[in-house]
């Protein structure tokens, strides 16, 4: 191999229900997976990280299995944040340009009509973690992406921009950095899901991903290629699984389960039960389910199980929409569907039920395989949708900076990386 | 006004003395509870406004001392009163239109305050808004609902509902004060007569700050175009008045204004006018509040606020708050028959209450699993 060494860059997603890591090679824009790990971890609830001891720890796990994997060390981590404190907000700035004739807008302007956007100093408890110009205006000549080079009067931008409490933010630098790593960036789940599993002609046609995760679902909205809305709804997986614990008296191992196993959610549509080959509704089937300590097992009929989770989706399913009605969305701003993601989304059934109620177009995404080789098989499920999204994110922001780290490793160049340098790019 | 054979007649005080700005502002207050105010008002001096009594029971109007009272329906209920009758308490208004619209001619401003539920406050009051409407004045209607208790009657409930829904119809904010939260705010062993002393207070308190606000002219003013800029918008009013001193007290002066326990809790989230008025030996850190709370709002709030300098307050501060445009989220209407056709198949999820109960109190009940909160609409 010759000299053109990729970088190394390691991501990791710190969820709820558990803590996991990728360590990529990249070549270009191509991402090279060569070590993960995945660690369970308690101390996360509800998206936030409320022990930080233990979850140190987990990161530490993780990342180390990561490491092993990839016969490499890294010393710099990208981390995902979540949780029901994240909050957008519209906002609108301008600039007058320089009275001189025929300038030309720099950077330098586009940056200062994005501050001046923010009406309010954020206050000491919250911290921005991003924002994205949804439109700029050149003398009231709207929806421009990129104003770069034009010339004008009056430069207007509208904006739309995340915080996050500043503690729950500290506390995602502090878990990485007290695991031993630098923390290089942290970023919203649902953003960096984004990345990972949605194809740039749903984001301009308007799409709604909701990342359903263990203790969080992360709706992000994109509409004409821009971010365009965001909300956290402190509900996941882990809820149903506690639905089940309550509902059938039994621990929480026994109730996850259960519901990987035999769970499902419910609808009306057909198509559905013969996919996955279930008999769907079960009247006569039966489960056996262990009672919580002893070694008593009881037969439960499958349908109360069914039962419990379908309530539960369908009340998320609820929530989602009347967050988006709260915010005064119009449909026409996601015509392009919903994409389901994060483990949740592997439960059996849930699109179609997705489908039913919202009456859109519906799919589950996982990491899209295009841009990703190596260890793709392990990688290829929604619930690394986060991880892998963290690095594309990463990579697309540093596009044209070299501020990777440069490895050791030495690899060759996929055939993606190879169309998109000679052809793609010269489109 | 003069008496002659036991009747009152009404007579317009002339000319017209103009207020202070040019500005000409009335209460009106309308049925028995509404007289009540009115006389409570008179007690608390308030001068920038005339006050003005409306009722149609005319033992009743002899009680109230202020100059001028309107009694309507002579024809209709013969100086008695409306006996709970709606229709009958806008026959009465109906009958001395003409009357009323003298009386409210060349007003700028106009509050109408009643209590709902009775006959006349529920069917004068609708009348006197649509006059006031004609007339082209900017009118707020404050208006007193009664106790859940009282609600359990379906033909008290209906008129309060149908009032409510009239008011809201004609006047341009409807600020509503609910006898109920009584029991939360007032002492124990509080007597009756002091309790209702006291809802007129908080109602009185509203008007006054409003009436401050356009009245008094700081520094740094809000005029009557920026009370009226912020009445006219769609939605719901809130309005809050607030006394602190000592450290923290634009703090705790602003938090006080926030928890009009009358007027109850309101998410201000998405707001689109916001008010605020300081009075007294106002500092720059006094100001600096003023940001946090345009982050309950949102920051597309359109935010217009006023310094009154008045060293008499000492150490103390007065800020009064006026937001408007509460929970009217922008709809961009694409097709309105598929738009109307999904709040029809909202409003038919039996749920959707439960649910949003749940989303507003922050999801803290979501934990409870779904299946024993008892939700309905779901299978």
């Amino acid at each position: 191999m010759q000299q053109n060494s990729g970088s190394l860059i390691a991501a990791v997603d710190i969820g709820t229900t558990k803590v996991c890591t990728v360590i990529a090679e990249i070549n270009d824009q191509e991402i090279n997976v060569i070590g993960f790990g995945w660690q369970d971890n308690s101390g996360v609830s509800k998206g936030s990280i409320n022990n930080i001891a233990e979850t140190t720890e987990a990161v530490k796990k993780s990342v180390q299995a990561a490491e092993e994997m990839a016969q490499a060390k890294i010393d710099m981590l990208l981390a995902s944040i979540s949780g029901k404190h994240i909050a957008g907000a519209k906002g609108r700035g301008g600039i007058t340009l320089s009275s001189q004739k025929q300038k030309e807008i720099t950077e330098e302007d586009k940056r200062k009509a994005m501050e001046d956007s923010i009406s309010h100093k954020t206050s000491m408890e919250r911290e921005e973690l991003h924002m994205v110009a949804v439109q700029y205006i050149v003398d009231g000549q709207d929806e421009i992406s990129d104003p770069l080079g034009m010339t004008g009067v009056k430069l207007d931008v509208e904006t739309y921009r995340i915080t996050g409490l500043t503690a729950a933010i500290d506390n995602v630098k502090k878990v990485v950095e007290r695991a031993g790593y630098e923390c290089k960036n942290i970023i919203l789940q649902g953003l960096a899901s984004a990345h990972s599993v949605l194809y740039p002609d749903e984001k301009d046609l308007g799409i709604l991903l909701i990342d359903i995760g263990g203790g969080t679902t992360d709706i992000s909205l994109f509409y004409k290629k821009t971010l365009r809305f965001v909300r956290v709804i402190p509900i996941g997986g882990q809820f149903i699984t506690n639905d089940i614990v309550q509902g059938l008296k039994t621990s929480k191992s026994i109730a996850e389960d259960l519901k990987k196993k035999y769970g499902l959610v419910e609808s009306d549509s057909v198509n559905f039960v013969d996919s996955f080959g279930l008999s769907a509704p079960a009247p006569d089937e039966y489960i056996e389910v262990p009672e919580m300590g002893s070694a008593k097992i009881e037969k439960i009929e499958r349908k109360e199980l069914i039962k419990i989770i379908k309530v539960r989706v369908q009340e998320l399913i609820d929530f989602v929409q009347e967050e988006l009605i709260k915010e005064g969305i119009d449909p026409s701003m996601y015509v392009g569907g919903v994409v389901l993601t994060g483990g949740t989304s592997q439960l059996k059934g849930i699109d179609a039920l997705f489908k039913e109620k919202m009456n859109l177009r519906v799919r589950v995404g996982k990491p899209i395989e295009d841009k990703i080789i190596g260890r793709y098989d392990a990688v290829s499920t929604p619930a690394w949708a986060t991880v892998i999204g963290l690095i594309e994110y990463y990579v697309r922001e540093q596009n044209n900076e070299t501020e990777l780290l440069p490895s050791n490793k030495k690899k060759g160049k996929g055939l993606w990386a190879w169309i998109q340098k000679n052809i793609l790019d010269k489109i | 006004m003069n008496t002659e054979d036991g009747k009152l007649k009404f007579e317009y005080a002339e000319p017209e003395q103009e207020k202070a700005n040019g500005i000409k502002i009335k209460v009106i207050g309308v049925g028995g509870c509404g007289c009540n105010i009115i006389n409570d008002m008179a007690d608390f001096d308030l001068k920038a406004a005339d006050l003005i009594a409306v009722n149609t029971d005319l033992q009743s109007m002899k009680l109230t001392n202020v100059e001028n009272k309107i009694q309507i329906g002579k024809l209709i209920t013969r100086g008695g009163g409306a006996g709970s009758n709606a229709e009958k308490g806008a026959a009465a208004a109906e009958e001395d239109r003409e009357t009323l619209e003298n009386a409210l001619r060349g007003t700028d401003m106009l509050f109408i305050t009643c209590g709902l539920g009775g006959g006349t406050g529920s069917g004068a009051a609708p009348v006197i808004a649509d006059i006031a409407r004609s007339l082209d004045i900017l009118t707020v209607a404050v208006i007193i609902t009664p106790f859940k208790v009282e609600l359990r009657n379906s033909g008290k409930k209906k008129r309060v509902e149908d009032a409510t829904a009239k008011l809201r119809d004609k006047v341009h904010s409807v600020i509503t004060i609910s006898n109920e939260k009584m029991n939360e705010v007032c002492e124990k062993g509080m007597s009756i007569p002091d309790a209702y002393k006291e809802v007129n207070r908080a109602l009185i308190e509203t008007v006054n700050g409003i009436v401050n606000m356009i009245v008094i002219t700081g520094m740094q003013n809000i005029d009557f175009e920026d009370v009226k800029t912020a009445l006219k918008q769609k939605g719901d009013t809130f309005l809050g008045i607030g006394r602190a001193s000592g450290t923290d007290r634009s703090k705790k002066a602003l938090e006080l204004a926030l928890n009009n326990k009358y007027i109850g809790e309101m998410d201000i989230n998405g707001a689109k006018e916001l008010l605020i008025n300081f009075t007294g030996n106002i500092g720059l850190s006094d100001l600096k509040e003023i940001e946090n709370l345009t982050k309950l709002t949102g920051n597309d709030v359109g935010l217009k606020y006023g310094v009154v300098n008045d060293m008499s307050l000492g150490n103390e501060i007065e800020v009064v708050l006026l937001i408007s445009g509460i929970n009217n989220k922008p709809v961009i209407i694409v097709n309105p028959d598929e738009i109307i056709s999904n709040r029809e198949a909202r409003s038919s999820n039996r749920g959707s209450i439960k649910i949003k109960n749940i989303m507003d109190n922050d999801y803290v009940d979501a934990e409870i699993p779904t299946f024993q909160r008892n939700t309905v609409g779901y299978n």
